[in-house]
């Protein structure tokens, strides 16, 4: 059984063509999803406890 | 330089912050979904393998593989309440050790996650289609209807598998609707197994007799090196009936007060199902006896072995605990509840749906975050403005946990899905280790105690485990939560 294997080389081929290039750590972008104007921007502190 | 790729802690939490998923759950409902995760059919069935190889002693294994995975559990708090956003063990890795090892911590829960659930959708259907419909309503469904084409390992004249698609896709639709919504379905599902498993306890306990703990130990606590027997080797079988736990910290980001309540989550539904798991194996043990089915040498024949299957097709052997497919039910009937326990039977696969649900749940919120990043489609990453659910990263992982529960043989790959878990803890408890020493000063609501012990404790466990597995294929994964 090499399933863990062929994964792992699924995964690796899957972000060097993708992950790699897009990354917005990469990019140098820290503050993103501006173009996404559907998403509710909520802050996070806490809420009641439960 | 590609090791270079960190994103700081404070950047997750900006990120976070920016396009964060509506914090709804509680420390009670974090607890249920440890506990609907972890308590699967391993319970039901890992108790005779477990007998076999120790005995009365069964019970110290249980306990030995609680606390090895409450010491887990304990590097998840602790980094949990310092980043509690969604993504788990791939956001931690990601603010330590950089981009392309949180990839692969990210990929590795993805398999694990995904495949799960398929299989334990696929497993949930053979039931359903065996004993609901055709044993108790006398209904049998189409074969083209019951299984995955022969081709694909499936069953002689199966074309799809309709009951685990309706399962998948039905826990699906319920994660998109709501967190909140999926909660209080789980809460439903966990009330079920835990009410079977107190049953169980209940009826058990009073009938136990001290006379079948002795010998507590027939094979010793250790068993000799690498024999796989012994309270130990037992832990080691049946440590992956506690795998489930780490799902806790994916919900990070929807929980309230996430800093105080991930870290009861964690290890309280951990403690939960130990001391469940202890009382469990105190009635099994003391009510029919666990002694297991010694070789000629002295030492107990392999849990599984053909030997061991030869050994329990004698009249002599047949109703011990050890010989028993599904020890629970076993137990109830060897002491008059034959009733109750094929109701223990039907509980135990009713509520198996929740560990679908956490499942999804957990898969969906790493693929969330992974999606946030920029590391796979940023389409993906988009919130639904009701529902306030990641929509699109949850239909499509549940579309294609649906279509493999149909069409592919993923129970012959569920066996390798825990190793991604392994993977995780081994990261997680390297990047607890690394910020206590390049952020000491870090607020930290929860501080694991002994973490270095801890921590260490959880690398050598993890490192053991994956390294048992030739050519991946893990022995201790064998008998997973499905």
């Amino acid at each position: 059984m090499l399933v863990l294997p062929g994964w792992a080389i699924i995964g690796m081929v899957i972000y060097f063509l993708y992950g790699y290039r897009h990354s917005h750590v990469g990019k140098g972008i820290i503050e993103v999803h501006s173009l996404d104007d559907d998403a509710p921007h909520r802050p996070v502190e806490d809420g009641p406890v439960v | 330089m590609i090791f270079g790729r960190v994103k700081s802690i404070d950047a997750i939490l900006a990120t976070a912050q920016k396009k964060a998923l509506p914090r709804t759950l509680g420390a009670l409902q974090l607890t249920l979904f440890g506990v609907g995760c972890v308590i699967g059919t391993g319970i039901f069935v890992l108790t005779s393998a477990g007998a076999q190889k120790a005995g009365p002693g069964l019970m110290l294994a249980f306990l030995i593989a609680g606390l090895i995975c409450i010491v887990a559990a304990l590097c998840y708090a602790e980094i949990a309440s310092m980043l509690p956003v969604a993504g788990s063990a791939y956001t931690y890795t990601y603010s330590v050790m950089g981009e392309i090892l949180a990839w692969t911590v990210g990929w590795a829960l993805v398999l694990e996650y995904a495949v799960a659930a398929s299989a334990v959708s696929v497993g949930w259907s053979g039931y359903f289609s065996g004993t609901i419909l055709k044993a108790t309503f006398g209904i049998e469904l189409p074969s083209w209807l019951a299984g995955a084409p022969l081709a694909f390992g499936g069953i002689e004249g199966g074309l799809i598998n309709l009951p685990a698609v309706i399962i998948a896709l039905l826990v699906t639709w319920l994660l998109m609707i709501g967190t909140s919504e999926s909660a209080r379905v789980n809460a439903v599902l966990v009330a079920i197994k835990v009410t079977a498993l107190t049953a169980f306890i209940v009826l058990t306990l009073p009938k136990t007799d001290m006379a079948n703990f002795n010998p507590f130990l027939p094979a010793g606590v250790f068993g000799g090196f690498g024999t796989g027997i012994g309270a130990v080797g037992a832990a080691a079988t049946i440590f992956f009936a506690y795998v489930g736990f780490d799902a806790v910290s994916t919900a990070a980001e929807e929980t309230k007060n996430p800093q105080r309540n991930v870290p009861i989550g964690l290890i309280g539904s951990l403690l939960i199902c130990t001391v469940f798991y202890i009382l469990v194996a105190a009635g099994a043990v003391g009510t029919i006896g666990g002694q297991p089915i010694m070789g000629p040498n002295g030492i107990p024949f392999p849990a599984g072995s053909e030997e061991l299957a030869r050994q329990c097709a004698m009249a002599e052997h047949s109703a011990k605990l050890v010989c028993s497919n599904e020890a629970l039910a076993h137990v109830l009937r060897e002491i008059g509840f034959g009733t109750v326990g094929n109701m223990l039977g039907y509980a135990a696969f009713i509520a198996l749906p929740s560990v679908i649900l956490i499942l999804l749940f957990g898969q969906t919120r790493i693929f969330f975050v992974m999606a946030r990043d920029g590391l796979l489609p940023e389409g993906l990453s988009k919130i639904h403005p009701k529902w306030g659910t990641p929509y699109v990263v949850t239909a499509i992982t549940g579309g294609v946990v649906a279509f493999a529960a149909a069409l592919l043989p993923v129970g012959k790959l569920a066996d390798v899905a825990n190793a991604g878990t392994l993977y995780a803890f081994l990261m997680v408890a390297i990047a607890v280790l690394i910020l206590r020493v390049k952020e000491p000063n870090r607020e930290r609501s929860f501080r694991s105690p002994l973490i270095w012990f801890v921590a260490p404790a959880t690398i050598l466990v993890a490192c053991s485990c994956i390294s048992t597995c030739p050519l991946m294929r893990c022995w201790c994964c064998r008998v997973g939560r499905s």
